[in-house]
């Protein structure tokens, strides 16, 4: 276990910020840390990083509690700040550099680490240039780089995307996949749904300072999912084809809008199979099929009760 | 380590920062250029004053007769005025209360000692409010000194004294003020290097908000390290981007304006290096004091040119009455440019090494109670 969390309870005055938080990630995971705003989730990695004191609880980090091997285990993280974190009077390079020697890293090394972690977030052609003069995505790259310099297993992002172009985007999305190929475990939060669908594999979402569901992203659905929807173009339709479907176990609802089907069937039913063979017994022809399913945004919508960029 | 390479980068950063730099590099240059030429009339003494100066000869010997009349010299006369008195105390006293420039004293055993070879002492007390009548004090007793040591070569190789002949001696050793006496450019060399070394204080306030501004503060204690080796690394690089900005500044003055800069150079470069410290630890203080950097920016914009007044940075004290006078002592740029003016035109020692001690201990007593204020906010 990379880290495990329990019974974690933080506050300020009298506001409780973390309210009992367990949570347990494992090594090589990609985990999709979401909540609305105010939710505790910026306190809980404060937390991880021994910046905030906790009120009580434990935490652990890659086996060694937090409390006694702080320096320790600091040595193996790697931070992405929401906010971009780097000294517009250094150049690329040198950013990199400092940050990367705070971690012990020293002499040629540390140049090639550098130089790497530039590679790597596509800034090595950019190594002598001050960041005053990036654009907003090459500033949040460089903001990687300084936190990967020292390779380390477990890297928090903080909306590392917040208000870039789609190209350096795509980019980063890219290098959080290729950091967790190599090795790293990540922490990666965000207000783009569709980012966190598209990188992580597990999800834990955090309200009002709790962990509220966890799990797969498969599993988070299936936890909202009452009802299955599907969506059938076909060829021709007929009352008696809607009325055979209607009748069909475990269909709750059947609606046309012209050649298409929509059907709700009960959660689980499997009925998808007779419903096709009712369409071609019918004389009909299928010509698409579209199943949907619930999406991240609605599981934290219906969990919340908040989109996720409220 | 950290700590080296946090105040490398601090240096480099200080260095690139050319909106800063200009302020602390450029605006001194011209500010000296502007003061140094249009209150250069203030400085030059056209016609020479006369100062009043205490003369009591204890000795019966025959060698501080040869004084007596070589303070007789109407050359001599023309340059202070001897006032005999009958008591050391008093002359003592006035010295001390700035009431006369000098008081020479002669003890009774003078003569007897350097006759019978042993060392013998004309006492000078000057006071450095008159620094003008202290220079000139000087120059006649070393004088008449150069006269007795040619005297006392003379007499043990047998040869014959003849009376005083002593317009070579005052000639010689330059009575002349040039040199001795501060143009405005001089002067002002020296007060806005320490007026703008105050203004380094920004360096040390900066240092404390800098990494909540750069937003770098997450990641800097996110990292393996202790919060100390960042504050002493910045600190380090701080004191060193001021110091080699004072440095570069003497060395321009000294080149391209032709400042006087003589005395010592290691003690010039010693006070440049403590009030460095001591202006950045300043800063520091000012910023946990106040916890808001603006509060305290303001704060700093408005001691810096009042120490710079009180301590006659931009019009020189003895115009501007005894009261400020009395309290430019309470100014840490006093005890700079004073350190820096003993050094450079001559004075006593002890100013020099009191405005070291002085500006040493304050600066420590500044970052102890800076670490105990930063660390109960940070708590």
């Amino acid at each position: 276990m990379i880290l495990s969390i329990e019974n974690l309870v933080k506050r300020y005055g009298d506001f409780l910020a973390l309210d009992n938080v367990n949570m347990k990630i494992g090594e090589g995971e990609i985990v999709g840390f979401l909540g609305p705003n105010g939710a505790g989730k910026t306190t809980t990695i404060n937390t991880i990083l021994g910046l905030s004191k906790i009120d009580s609880g434990e935490i652990k980090v890659f086996g060694k509690n937090l409390k006694e091997s702080e320096i320790e285990i600091k040595r193996d993280i790697g931070i992405v700040p929401q906010e971009i974190a780097i000294y517009d009077d250094l150049t690329a390079y040198e950013n990199v550099s400092y940050f990367g020697s705070l971690y012990g890293i020293r002499g040629s090394l540390l140049k090639e680490r550098s130089l790497e972690a530039l590679k790597f977030t596509g800034l090595i052609d950019k190594e002598k240039d001050f960041p005053k003069k990036f654009s907003g995505g090459m500033k949040r790259r460089l903001n990687i780089a300084c936190a990967i310099v020292h390779h380390p297993k477990l890297i928090i992002m903080d909306e590392p995307t917040v208000g870039i172009d789609p190209q350096s985007r795509k980019h980063i999305l890219n290098s959080v996949k290729e950091l967790n190929k190599m090795g790293s475990t990540v922490i990666y939060t965000s207000h783009y749904m569709e980012e966190v669908e598209e990188i992580c594999t597990d999800i834990i979402i955090m309200d009002l300072g709790r962990v509220i569901a966890k799990g797969t992203k498969e599993e988070l659905k299936d936890l909202v999912a009452v009802e299955e929807r599907v969506k059938i173009e076909v060829s021709s339709l007929s009352f008696t084809l809607i009325e055979k479907i209607k009748g069909i176990n475990g269909v709750k609802e059947c609606s046309i809008e012209g050649n298409e089907l929509f059907i709700i069937s009960k959660k689980g039913s499997g009925n998808l199979g007779k419903i096709i063979d009712a369409i071609v017994e019918s004389g009909s022809e299928v010509v698409s099929v579209n199943m949907e399913k619930p999406t991240l945004e609605s599981v934290f919508l219906t969990l919340t009760g908040k989109k996720l960029r409220d | 380590m950290n700590v080296l390479r946090t105040a490398y980068y601090t240096i480099i950063k200080s260095f690139r920062d050319t909106k800063t730099l200009k302020i602390q590099m450029l605006l001194p240059i011209i500010l000296i250029l502007i003061l140094g030429t249009a209150l250069n009339s203030f400085f030059t003494p056209t016609n020479f004053e006369k100062f009043s100066v205490y003369y009591l000869n204890e000795d019966e010997g025959t060698l501080s007769k040869k004084f007596d009349e070589f303070l007789n010299n109407e050359e001599i006369k023309s340059l202070i005025e001897i006032k005999d008195i009958k008591s050391y105390e008093k002359g003592k006293k006035d010295v001390e209360n700035g009431d006369i420039a000098a008081f020479i004293h002669i003890p009774e055993d003078f003569s007897s000692n350097i006759q019978s070879g042993e060392k013998g002492c004309i006492e000078v007390l000057t006071c450095e409010y008159y620094l003008e009548g202290e220079s000139v004090v000087k120059n006649i007793v070393d004088g008449f000194i150069n006269g007795a040591n040619a005297y006392d070569a003379v007499y043990k190789t047998g040869g014959k004294i003849n009376n005083y002949k002593d317009y070579e001696n005052i000639d010689n050793e330059g009575i002349s003020y040039k040199g001795k006496i501060p143009r405005a450019i001089d002067y002002y060399s020296v007060t806005m290097l320490v007026m703008i070394m105050m203004y380094g204080m920004y360096y040390g306030m900066y240092s404390l908000v800098e990494d909540k501004y750069t937003n770098t503060y997450t990641r800097i204690k996110s990292a393996p390290i202790h919060g100390y080796e960042i504050n002493i690394g910045k600190t380090i690089g701080n004191v060193l981007t001021l110091f080699l900005q004072e440095i570069l500044l003497m060395i321009f003055t000294k080149y391209v304006y032709n400042s006087n800069w003589s005395g010592n150079l290691l003690i010039t470069i010693l006070i440049l290096f403590i009030f460095s410290v001591f202006a950045i630890s300043l800063g520091m203080l000012i910023y946990e004091v106040f916890r808001d950097y603006n509060k305290a920016s303001n704060f700093v914009d408005l001691i810096v040119p009042f120490f710079t007044f009180i301590s006659g940075g931009y019009v020189k004290v003895d115009i501007l009455g005894p009261f400020v006078e009395k309290i430019s002592k309470f100014s840490p740029n006093y005890l700079a440019q004073n350190a820096l003016f003993t050094n450079i035109y001559g004075g006593k020692a002890s100013d020099i090494y009191f405005a070291i001690a002085g500006l040493t201990i304050m600066s420590i007593v500044f970052y102890a109670v800076t670490s105990v204020l930063g660390r109960r906010s940070y708590n």
